[in-house]
C-alpha cells in the first residue's frame, strides 16, 4: 500500500480504541491505566496508526471537566502531530489545516516538531469549551517528508482536569538542581527570589504558583536544547509527579549560553518524558559576574514566568523574522496585531511573553509583567492550572 | 575635586555604549537569540572590541554579556585573548569565566590551555576545577590534577 502524505490528502479518521477504561474520583471512565492526582485523571496506554497513517484518541469528560491534555510519544524517527479534534457532536473544533499555514500560533500540536505531541484543549476562551461526552483527537505518525507512517506505535497519556472555572488555579512547579548546583547558594538563593517574582507576576491573574525544590546530581549541567530533548530530561521529570511542571536549572542549555531557558513544547506535558521540562541557564541569566543583581533577579523572575508560560500554551504576541519585522503572532485577539517593531514595543513591551525587552536606556530595561486577559486565560485553561 | 570630577565623568563615558555597539546590544538583548553570531558581528565594524566591551559592560539584560562573550569565544578567541585570561583572574567576572570553561573544548588546545591555567589559579577556581574534569579534551582535564588546590 502507498503511504500518503500529510499535506495532499483529506484527512481519514482512525480506528477506535479498544484498550481497558478506568474512571477515576470525579472523572468520566477513560482507557488505559489510569489514576487521580487533585481531581486531575491521568491515563495511560499504547496503540498504533492505522492504515491511513492515524489514530483516533477518545477522552469521556464529564460536564464538570474543564480541560484536557492529550501527550503522545511516537518512535524515533517519528513526527506526530494533530490532524483534528472533534467533539461530543462530532463538529470539528481544530483542524490542522486552519493553523498550518496561517500566521497565527494557536498551539505547537499541529506542528510535526519531533516524536512527542502535546495538544491542551481548550486553548482560549474563544474556543470551543468541553462539554459532556467523548471528545476524539486525531493524531498523525509522518516521516521527515512528510508521509504517514502505518501501524506506527503509540504511547499515549490522557489527561483531564475537573476544574471548571478559569479564574483561579493552581501550578504545581518542581525546581531541579543539577550537577551539586543545590550546594551552591548564589544560584539557589537567586532563583528562590526569582520564584518570588514569578508567584507576584501570576498572582495579579489569579494563578497561585505551589513551588517544591529537588536536586538531581547525576544530571550534567550542561543541559541539552528542550527541542532535542534527553534521557536525563526523561529521568528527572520521571521523579516528579503527572500533576507538576518540571523546571531544570544548570549551567548552559543545548550547549549554547545564548539559551538562557527553553520550553519544552507549546504547550508541555505533566508526565514524564525526553521534552518534559523549560531548561534553565543561570549562569545567562546571572550575566557577565556570574552573580546575582535585583535587577537580574527580577528578570530572571520574569523569565520563569515567561518561559513556564511557553510551557502552558503561550506563543509570543509577536514573533520577528532577521530583519526585525513582525512575520507572527499568537491567536489571542487581546494582544495586538503590530507589524512594525516600535509600535510592538509600545504595546507589548510590558507584556511577559514579548520576546524582546525593552531597554529605553542601556542597561535599563521595562519590567514584563504584565498578561492580557486572552494570555491569562490561556494559563487557566492548561490542566497544570488545578 | 577637579580630578575626581574629572574621573567620574570618565567612567561614566567608559559606560557609554558606542553606535555599532548600541546595535549589538539591541539583536543580544531578545530574549530567544536567533541569530548566529557570524550574522550578528555583521552589524559592527569592529566587532571584537564591541562584543568584548558588551561583555564586559553590558549589565541589563543579563544575557547580553553572556552571548556577547560567547560570540567572542566563538570568532575571536586569539585576538581577544587577553580579555578572555582577565576573564578568568578577575573576581567580578564569575559568569564568563564559567562559560569560558564550557567552551574550551571547542578550542584549539594551545588556546584553550592558558585559559584553563588561569581560571584554575583565578579567584573563581573552586568552580572551574569540577566543570574542567568534565572537559573532553584529556590534555584540559590533565591540568586539573596538576593545578594546586586552594
Amino acid at each position: 500500500m502507498l503511504q500518503s502524505r500529510r499535506f495532499a490528502v483529506p484527512l481519514i479518521l482512525g480506528v477506535a480504541l479498544t484498550a481497558g477504561c478506568e474512571e477515576t474520583g470525579k472523572n468520566a471512565r477513560n482507557s488505559g491505566t489510569c489514576s487521580d492526582i487533585n481531581g486531575l485523571q491521568t491515563c495511560r496506554y499504547t496503540s498504533k496508526t492505522n492504515s491511513s497513517g492515524t489514530m483516533a484518541v477518545d477522552i469521556n469528560v464529564n460536564s464538570s471537566a474543564g480541560a484536557f491534555l492529550l501527550s503522545t510519544v511516537g518512535d524515533d524517527g517519528t513526527y506526530l502531530s494533530v490532524e483534528e479534534v472533534t467533539d461530543p457532536d462530532g463538529v470539528t473544533v481544530l483542524h490542522w489545516e486552519d493553523w498550518y499555514y496561517g500566521s497565527n500560533n494557536l498551539t505547537a500540536g499541529i506542528l510535526p516538531i519531533f516524536n512527542e505531541m502535546q495538544l491542551n484543549w481548550p486553548v482560549r476562551a474563544d474556543d470551543t469549551q468541553l462539554s459532556a461526552g467523548t471528545w476524539s483527537i486525531s493524531v498523525a505518525a509522518i516521516d521527515r517528508d512528510g508521509y504517514y507512517q502505518l501501524n506506527s506505535v503509540i504511547d499515549v497519556i490522557t489527561q483531564v482536569k475537573q476544574d471548571g472555572t478559569f479564574s483561579d488555579g493552581i501550578v504545581n512547579a518542581r525546581i531541579v538542581y543539577v550537577d551539586g548546583l543545590d550546594t551552591d547558594t548564589n544560584v539557589t538563593q537567586a532563583t528562590e527570589d526569582a520564584v518570588e517574582i514569578w508567584r507576584d507576576i501570576w498572582a495579579a491573574y489569579g494563578l497561585g504558583l505551589s513551588v517544591d525544590y529537588d536536586t538531581n546530581i547525576y544530571v550534567s549541567a550542561d543541559l541539552p536544547a528542550m527541542t532535542e530533548g534527553s534521557a536525563d530530561i526523561d529521568a528527572i521529570s520521571e521523579d516528579g509527579t503527572d500533576a507538576d511542571i518540571t523546571v531544570v536549572i544548570g549551567d548552559t542549555v543545548g550547549g549554547a549560553a545564548n539559551i538562557y531557558g527553553e520550553s519544552g513544547g507549546i504547550p508541555g506535558t505533566l508526565v514524564d518524558g525526553e521534552h518534559s521540562a523549560v531548561a534553565i541557564s543561570w549562569i545567562t541569566n546571572a550575566g557577565g559576574d556570574g552573580t546575582f543583581s535585583s535587577d537580574d533577579i527580577q528578570v530572571y523572575g520574569e523569565t520563569l514566568a515567561h518561559e513556564v508560560g511557553h510551557y502552558m500554551g503561550l506563543f509570543h504576541p509577536v514573533d520577528y523574522d532577521n530583519s526585525y519585522d513582525p512575520y507572527a503572532w499568537d491567536a489571542l485577539n487581546d494582544t495586538d496585531e503590530c507589524t512594525r517593531q516600535s509600535d510592538c514595543d509600545d504595546a507589548l513591551g510590558e507584556n511577559n511573553m514579548y520576546p524582546f525587552p525593552v531597554c529605553p536606556d542601556f542597561n535599563s530595561c521595562l519590567p514584563q509583567q504584565t498578561l492580557s486577559a486572552g494570555q491569562s486565560g490561556v494559563l487557566h485553561r492548561h490542566v497544570g492550572a488545578l | 575635586m577637579v580630578f575626581v570630577l574629572a574621573l567620574a565623568a570618565t567612567t561614566a563615558q567608559a559606560a557609554e555604549p558606542s553606535e555599532s555597539q548600541l546595535a549589538l546590544y539591541k539583536v543580544l538583548s531578545g530574549r530567544h537569540q536567533e541569530q548566529s553570531c557570524t550574522h550578528i558581528v555583521e552589524l559592527s565594524p569592529t566587532p571584537t572590541t564591541d562584543l568584548v566591551w558588551l561583555a564586559e559592560n553590558a549589565e541589563q539584560p543579563a544575557w547580553v554579556a553572556i552571548r556577547a562573550a560567547e560570540c567572542v569565544l566563538e570568532l575571536y578567541p586569539e585576538p581577544a585573548a587577553p580579555h578572555i585570561t582577565r576573564w578568568m583572574q578577575s573576581d567580578d567576572t564569575l559568569g564568563l569565566a564559567l562559560l569560558t570553561v564550557s567552551r574550551l573544548d571547542g578550542l584549539p588546545i594551545a588556546q584553550a590551555r592558558p585559559f584553563l591555567e588561569a581560571g584554575l589559579a583565578g579567584p573563581h577556581a573552586d568552580r572551574v576545577r569540577p566543570r574542567a574534569e568534565k572537559l573532553e579534551q584529556p590534555e584540559l582535564r590533565a591540568l586539573v590534577d596538576i593545578a594546586p588546590r586552594p
